[in-house]
């Protein structure tokens, strides 16, 4: 049981993610944009933060830079990126940026629950 | 002379001394004869003068020869004249001789006779050579009569043995007569010296004439024959100087040109020829530009409308992708269920809905990969990894697939290289792409890869079907975008051009042998390190009936 925050634009992928996130049984927090995201993060400091890389205010890498540049708590947040621009060497590219994980859209099922689950404590 | 193909050369002109020459050039130029008729007169020109020197040459030996016959002729005379005044001298002489010594009279006397022969001798011949002094010599004729006649007489005397009347008569008349004859010679004889004085100074005035009127002549000759020669030669060489400019220009790509020549012989209609030939090589070369011009205005709007067709294919396939992904994602979740238990009929339905859209999201996939290639965006990684391993994994996950439809999967290992660095992805892709096909096309019989190394030490994958085959005619087009074998299963038809153009990216191949009726054999040909080998562009490339013909590999008897 854990709360987890999907900063997702596309309706479609954050109501999918919030449903197989609550299936699994944790909290679910919810942003379209990086700025709502970030201010939800500040707020209620997730376990978990699932960022979506093209943003429409800010792009996830800024946001990303956002986060670990806060003076607070958040800087330590847990943030798994997560994109439909599945390119080799995206992966390393995300992780090299300071994400903890990375996931590529069309969400495959099983992936996605055992990527959350070995992120969560 | 031959012309530097970079330096035009300048106006054509006559040398500067002789530009006031022009005109006469320009109208022997113009003249409408040609050139060989042109140079003959020339030439005949320059023989009429030789001939005029020659006949001059003859007047003036013929001159000097006259000349010479005067003085001549005065010489004779002269010496002549020498001769009769010494006869007249001898006869009287010989008198007086033969009357000092009567004894020896007969002896003297007979030297006597014989001077007057010589003297009348010589009287006849001065006579006939100068008729005109005929009034003179008939003076000197009675002179001599009566000299004659006064010896007589003293020989008459003589003989009677007067010597002494002979002598007084030898005194009183004959030597008197004698003197006069002898005046008259000495006159004669100065008169002839004269002569000879006027005859010489006549031959020096001809000579002199003769050689200053010789020397004029041929200069003027050579004046003439060389500005004739001058004329001429430039009246030939300034058109041939102004066309060579003009080949030169157009050697430097100045193709429209024309030359004024004004020549009325060949090189006018030389000139002419070569204005026409450049009018219409500056056309032909305007309508090639023009046409170059369209053609690349034609190939970069091609370029660009290609470059929009890969921009809007990754556009598209990238929009593509996010339902696509809330598609598979909630259909996922339906089947895991999320939402609750569903019947077997709704889960069945529902797998058809995922078979759909995997098979959606394969094609979008594969046109953003063939979008990326043709933009040349695809970029190959490198990383060492083993190439059996990857072939197995490939395997194992067609192996459900194969079960189910009764076909045998086998996989064999021939010297296959313990690693290889290669892009993993991509070449997992192609492997995908090869084996999927190898097992869908094939219904029943079986499926065998072979992994090992080619001839020449590359990696290689075999894969061997015993499906329907593919006629030669379609072998080549399989590889071509959206191509799918007549009679085979529905399929996105982009799996082989992306596989081979992914293949080619690393340095490497895919080819094709196959028979209709006994299946299909694909063969993969990769280097060991792709970052060593050299690798096909991976943009636009020109498509042709024998683009699999060109591909090295293994083949086999058909």
């Amino acid at each position: 049981m854990a709360t987890i925050l999907v900063v997702e634009d596309t309706p479609a992928n954050r109501a999918l993610a919030t449903k197989l996130l609550r299936a699994a049984g944790h909290e679910v927090l919810s942003a379209d944009t990086a700025a709502t995201g970030i201010a939800l993060a500040r707020e209620r400091l997730p376990d978990l933060v699932l960022m979506d890389l093209g943003l429409p205010d800010v792009d996830g890498w800024q946001a990303l830079r956002e986060i670990r540049a806060d003076g607070g708590a958040v800087a330590g947040l847990r943030v798994v990126a997560f994109t439909a621009h599945a390119m080799v060497g995206d992966r390393d590219r995300a992780l090299e940026a300071g994400f903890d994980e990375y996931l590529s859209k069309p969400i495959d099922f099983a992936t996605f629950a055992a990527t959350v689950d070995g992120l969560l404590p | 002379m031959v012309a530097d193909r970079d330096v035009i050369p300048a106006e054509p002109e006559l040398p500067r001394f002789s530009r006031s020459l022009r005109p006469v050039v320009d109208a022997v130029a113009r003249k409408k004869s040609g050139v060989h008729r042109k140079l003959l007169f020339g030439f005949l020109f320059g023989a009429l003068l030789l001939v005029a020197m020659a006949v001059l040459s003859l007047i003036v030996i013929r001159q000097m020869d006259d000349r010479m016959a005067e003085l001549n002729h005065a010489r004779v005379k002269s010496g002549r004249a020498q001769e009769m005044l010494y006869a007249v001298t001898a006869q009287s002489h010989y008198r007086a001789m033969a009357l000092l010594l009567p004894q020896d009279a007969g002896k003297y006397n007979g030297q006597v006779e014989d001077a007057k022969k010589t003297f009348a001798e010589r009287l006849d011949l001065m006579e006939q050579d100068d008729p005109s002094n005929r009034d003179f010599y008939e003076g000197v004729r009675n002179e001599n009569e009566k000299y004659k006649e006064s010896g007589r007489k003293v020989l008459l005397l003589f003989d009677t043995g007067d010597i002494q009347g002979a002598t007084r008569l030898h005194l009183d008349e004959e030597h008197p007569t004698s003197h006069l004859l002898e005046t008259s010679m000495r006159t004669l004889i100065d008169s002839a010296n004269q002569d000879i004085a006027t005859a010489q100074a006549d031959f020096q005035s001809s000579r002199t004439f003769f050689t200053r009127m010789v020397i004029a002549f041929s200069a003027t000759s050579v004046i003439a024959a060389l500005l004739l020669g001058f004329v001429l030669s430039w009246a030939f060489v300034l058109p041939v100087r102004k066309m060579q400019r003009a080949l030169a220009q157009i050697t430097a790509g100045n193709l429209k040109q024309h030359v004024d020549v004004p020549n009325g012989d060949e090189f006018g209609t030389l000139a002419s020829d070569l204005n026409d030939t450049s009018e219409r090589l500056a056309t032909l070369f305007d309508d090639q530009r023009t046409l170059t011009t369209q053609l690349s205005k034609t190939n970069a709007s091609l370029v660009d409308a290609s470059e929009a067709k890969s921009r809007f294919l990754a556009n598209v396939s990238h929009e593509l992708r996010t339902p696509m992904t809330s598609i598979l994602g909630f259909t996922d979740a339906l089947l895991a269920g999320v939402d609750g238990p569903l019947n077997e009929e709704q889960r069945e339905s529902l797998r058809w809905v995922q078979h759909g859209g995997q098979d959606l999201l394969g094609l979008i996939n594969e046109i953003l990969d063939l979008s990326k290639i043709e933009a040349g965006k695809m970029t190959i990684e490198a990383e060492p990894f083993d190439p059996k391993a990857l072939v197995e994994s490939v395997v194992a996950q067609h192996r459900s697939l194969a079960a189910q439809k009764r076909i045998r999967l086998e996989s064999t290992d021939v010297g296959t290289p313990a690693v290889v660095v290669l892009d993993r992805q991509r070449v997992r892709q192609i492997l995908v792409n090869l084996l999927g096909n190898a097992v869908k096309f094939t219904d029943s019989g079986e499926v065998k890869v072979e992994t090992g190394a080619s001839a020449d030490g590359r990696f290689h994958v075999s894969v061997h079907d015993t499906g329907p085959g593919i006629a030669p005619e379609q072998q080549a087009a399989i590889f071509e975008e959206f191509h799918q074998a007549v009679g085979g299963e529905p399929g996105t038809g982009l799996g082989l051009t992306i596989s081979r153009r992914l293949a080619r990216l690393m340095g490497g191949d895919v080819t094709l042998e196959s028979e209709v009726g006994r299946g299909s054999v694909f063969h993969l040909t990769l280097p060991l390190d792709h970052r060593a080998a050299p690798a096909d562009a991976g943009g636009l490339e020109p498509r042709s009936a024998g683009d699999g013909e060109r591909t090295p590999g293994p083949r086999a008897e058909l």
